[in-house]
């Protein structure tokens, strides 16, 4: 009996997953797997379900290009970049330019109190000139960060196009100090140059910067952050920057997900993102090969009868093929069955989706314990910390999860690290947002000289 | 007389200085006002640039909303249109009444536009943004300009800034009539706005122009949110240029610095510099030369001076021999030698005549150092006249002038005799000099009120009115026939008055109808030892 009612189960998810319009016939580049936590609910009361959606960046065929790519770098040199550091961004740089192909565009902005355009948007092809250009940085200087990545995203803006890997890639070692400076406002600024479709991916240098304005800035616009914490830690943050620019697969990923009655839209775990009666919309920047990015949806089921099926939701997904510059759009539709058994409901659960949402809520009570620390309040953030941790292991022995186990270990560490006096707790602080950002966006991880 | 003199030449060494150099100051300042206004003008030119910039973009921005299709029906397009750009954080749309309209489906909002009704509803309370405002503001041009040109009859076509502040500052909305009578408008991304502007103003190209020209973008609390140019706004304060950006913008302005005297004014400071210190040298040189000129006429002056004072004491012994010896021979003449004799009164009178010279070359040169003292003693002063008298009544009588003495005095009084006797000889060798013509000179003494006076009165041609007062300068002598042929130092009465006022009393010239009456009066001194 439990064989038979299983079968239907997999009959209806099958069902499901047919809707799907058929894919395009152009090379594959990326895999979209569109999967629900609860396929069996508990029948007869409201339920709450997570849809996952992941995209998978496929490795890229031999025979294909690399997509172009658009970029501006900009480097701070204000008087805090003096000595090494300025010395080890250069050549990051430098690197970061002879990684680029002759049909790439580059730009290469300074900034202390003053913006220069050091490189107006040109061709990579003139790699020498460039070169030598970066070469005759000097730092010295307070720091305008807010008009250099301005006229970062304006150098880039000369030559956006939807075929092109648009990006700025900013590099601070310092506070902003000239122009806006929250993070509210970069936060707004990454946002509406994400819409544009530049991406603003972020490189901390030492432990002087705003990780929090830093943080924000990459998160609005979908873009990677990374803290470097040595000079020598910059020209891996470039070099995993520009392996990600060299590799995208497709980009203007839109993520709708339509409810039908019966199905309430929550929220979506750890983005932004657009809700409005029924609907649920997000977007994504970029996909990079061999890279797997997800969203979490949060949804509440009405209560559901003893094996009916209900549809929860249709998800159309919609993406720039950067080979082929060719615009695919997909739909997949998921469907729970309600059930009395809380044995079947159990055995239902798909533990990944399962442990990325407790890695995602994982993620939600750490940045609680970083607020509550924020205020001083170090006793209380240390005890959301705590259950943090209980609540991490817990779920990972239930959903059989290295990566919560993981976190919970690291959630554990940060107890420690929540007692540093504030001037240890900067380093700390750093590491804590970049992880934060890492999990929430699915960033690749940098290796890191430790 | 030399620090009085030293400081003189130091006056006409600093004072053309001074002139010059406010003179050219006031050049320079003026050549700076000028220079300053001019450069002023061109920085407001070159900030009207980038104004123009900043508002041919909000111009172009405000066309291509206007010109793209809103369709309310379906809220997703709406939104779709939203994502795409990132200038706008919410489109919105007010029906002919006045009404938001869009958004206003709470059931379907979403969490951005339920805070864009949180954060704009100020704004709708206060109907600022309503159809029938179009109107208004285009007969009058209150409130908020468009940035359009407007065309008569073609307002339908027009749009209006919104300007209100909320959270970070300065909040724009842009609005415009669409089809029936409704109103469309979105609101800006204020940030975006300016990573925009940003943009599209100039950056900072290094070092390389050195032209100490800073501009920046400053907001309406006076925050510079941008700024270019190479200038050091930590060392320099002069005034900057400011313009206030156009409409919507006019809370914010483009504030021009320049170092405008760095380059021009320098180098006529510079100049007024070098040539204030050129000049200085010439009159200080100059100056020098002829300080050193004077004070070596002045010491040569001086040595000549000591040489004649010296000269003259040398000559008073061999001269007071030869008068003993001359007297003593003419005590000794027999009767029969008259003709003798008579060279005898001669060598006499000649040389009472260098001694009488002698005494005022000495008196002079004493008073000239103020070494007189007065030597009073009891002296019977009718008596010690009549002596000097004597001392003259040959020579005068060989000229037929009879000299008459009249004495009141009639007592010993304390009086230097030494000043009577130079006094009176001063004025009777002008008698003897200068009033040959007279026939007689009357000496006439007397005492009152402790002054003893003596009065010399002749009948010859007298003083000229206008040479009375210039009689007692020393050294002035009379121009003219008076003078014609007589040898004379231009001293005596000069000495003779100075003696006089030293000893208490005056020597003055008494009207008188002819000939010339000088009257002397000496105080008598108090008791002598």
């Amino acid at each position: 009996m439990q064989k038979s009612k299983m079968k239907k189960w997999m009959a209806g998810m099958v069902a499901g997953i047919t809707m799907a319009m058929a894919p395009m016939s152009q090379a594959k580049l990326v895999n979209v797997d569109v999967e629900i936590s609860n396929p069996v609910i508990p029948a007869g009361k409201t339920a709450t379900t997570y849809v996952q959606i992941s995209l998978t960046g496929l490795p890229r065929p031999i025979e294909t290009r690399r997509a172009d790519v658009n970029i501006a770098i900009v480097l701070d040199k204000s008087g805090s970049m003096q000595g090494q550091k300025i010395q080890h961004a250069k050549q990051a740089a430098i690197k970061a330019v002879n990684m680029l192909g002759p049909n790439d565009i580059v730009s290469i902005i300074t900034y202390d109190t003053n913006v220069r355009v050091l490189v107006p948007a040109t061709k990579a092809s003139d790699r020498h000139n460039i070169i030598n250009a970066i070469h005759q940085i000097q730092a010295g200087g307070s720091t305008a960060l807010f008009g250099g990545v301005s006229k970062g995203a304006y150098e880039v803006r000369k030559f956006i196009s939807e075929n092109r890997v648009n990006r700025v890639i900013l590099m601070s070692d310092g506070l902003a100090n000239h122009g806006p400076s929250t993070p509210g406002e970069l936060g707004a600024l990454g946002r509406s140059l994400g819409s544009e479709g530049i991406t603003v991916s972020t490189i901390g240098l030492g432990l002087d910067y705003n990780e929090d304005l830093m943080t924000q800035l990459a998160m609005n616009s979908d873009g990677n952050h990374m803290f470097a914490e040595t000079p020598e830690d910059v020209a891996r943050a470039f070099q995993a920057e520009l392996g990600d620019v060299l590799s995208v697969v497709a980009q203007g990923v839109n993520i709708v997900f339509t409810c039908p009655d019966g199905v309430r839209p929550v929220r979506v775990l750890g983005r932004d993102a657009e809700i409005s009666g029924q609907r649920m919309r997000l977007s994504m920047n970029q996909l990079y090969t061999e890279q797997t990015k997800f969203v979490i949806l949060e949804v509440e089921v009405a209560a559901t009868a003893v094996g009916h099926q209900r549809q929860v939701g249709v998800a159309q997904v919609e993406y720039t093929n950067m080979h082929t510059n060719s615009n695919l759009k997909q739909n997949y539709a998921v469907v729970v069955q309600g059930e009395s058994s809380p044995q079947a409901v159990e055995r239902n659960i798909n533990k990944d989706i399962m442990a990325s949402v407790i890695h995602m809520q994982g993620v939600a009570n750490n940045k609680r314990a970083l607020a509550l620390r924020d205020e001083g309040r170090v006793e209380e953030a240390k005890e959301v910390l705590g259950s943090n941790v209980i609540f991490l292991d817990e779920n990972a022995a239930r959903y059989d999860s290295k990566k919560l186990k993981d976190y919970g270990l690291s959630q554990k560490g940060q107890v420690q690290l929540f007692d540093q006096d504030e001037a240890e707790f900067k380093r700390s602080r750093k590491m804590i947002k970049e992880e934060q950002h890492v999990i929430e966006t699915q960033q690749r991880v940098t290796p890191k000289k430790q | 007389m030399k620090p009085k003199l030293l400081v003189v030449y130091l006056a006409l060494i600093i004072l053309p200085l001074v002139v010059l150099g406010w003179l050219g100051a006031r050049a320079i300042s003026q050549e700076r006002e000028m220079v300053d206004s001019r450069v002023r003008g061109l920085v407001t030119e070159q900030l009207r640039v980038h104004d123009t910039e900043i508002s041919s973009m909000l111009a172009a921005w405000t066309q291509e909303w206007k010109q793209s299709s809103w369709s309310l029906q379906d809220p997703t397009l709406v939104r779709q249109a939203l994502r795409k750009d990132g200038r706008i954080d919410q489109f919105f749309s007010v029906d002919p009444d006045g009404i938001l309209v869009y958004p206003n489906d709470m059931a379907q909002m979403t969490a951005r536009e339920k805070e864009f009704l949180v954060r704009t509803e100020s704004v709708w309370a206060s109907g600022a943004i309503h159809p029938n405002q179009l109107e208004d503001s285009d007969r009058s041009s209150a409130g908020f300009k468009s940035l359009d040109n407007k065309m008569p009859g073609q307002f339908s076509n027009d749009g209006q800034w919104y300007e209100w502040f909320w959270g970070d500052g300065l909040q724009l909305m842009y609005w415009w009539p669409a089809e029936s009578g409704a109103i469309y408008g979105v609101e800006i991304n204020r940030v975006r706005m300016l990573a925009d502007i940003i943009g599209e103003l100039p950056d900072t190209p290094g070092t390389v122009y050195g032209d100490n020209i800073g501009t920046q973008l400053v907001d309406e609390s006076g925050n510079s949110l941008y700024q270019w140019g190479d200038f050091d706004y930590d060392t320099t304060s002069a005034m900057p240029t400011v313009l206030s950006l156009a409409s919507p913008l006019g809370s914010w302005s483009l504030r021009g610095h320049i170092d405008a005297f760095t380059g021009s004014s320098s180098g006529s400071v510079l100049f007024l510099g070098i040539s204030l210190v050129s000049l200085a040298l010439v009159v200080a040189g100059l100056g020098t030369y002829f300080f050193r000129e004077n004070t070596r006429e002045l010491r040569e002056a001086g040595q000549r001076v000591n040489f004649v004072n010296h000269v003259s004491h040398e000559l008073k012994t061999p001269l007071t021999n030869i008068r003993m010896y001359a007297e003593l021979m003419q005590d000794e003449m027999e009767p029969g030698q008259e003709k003798a004799g008579g060279r005898l009164d001669v060598i006499l009178s000649e040389s009472q005549r260098l001694s009488r010279l002698i005494t005022n070359v000495l008196t002079f040169n004493r008073k000239q150092s103020k070494g007189l003292t007065l030597r009073p003693s009891m002296v019977d002063v009718d008596a010690h006249l009549q002596r000097v008298i004597d001392n003259f009544r040959k020579s005068l009588e060989q000229h037929t002038i009879a000299i008459k003495l009249d004495t009141r005095v009639a007592q010993d009084v304390s009086i230097d005799p030494d000043i009577v006797e130079q006094i009176v000889s001063n004025l009777l060798s002008n008698v003897e000099k200068y009033a040959r013509q007279s026939n007689e000179v009357i000496v006439s003494t007397s005492l009152a009120n402790g002054m003893v006076e003596v009065s010399v009165k002749d009948n010859g041609p007298g003083i000229p009115l206008s040479e009375r007062a210039a009689i007692f300068d020393p050294f002035y002598r009379i121009q003219g026939d008076l003078t014609e042929g007589v040898s004379g130092t231009g001293i005596g009465l000069s000495i003779a008055r100075d003696l006089a006022q030293l000893h208490g009393g005056d020597l003055t010239l008494v009207p008188a109808e002819s000939g010339a009456h000088f009257k002397v009066t000496l105080a008598v001194q108090g008791e002598t030892p």
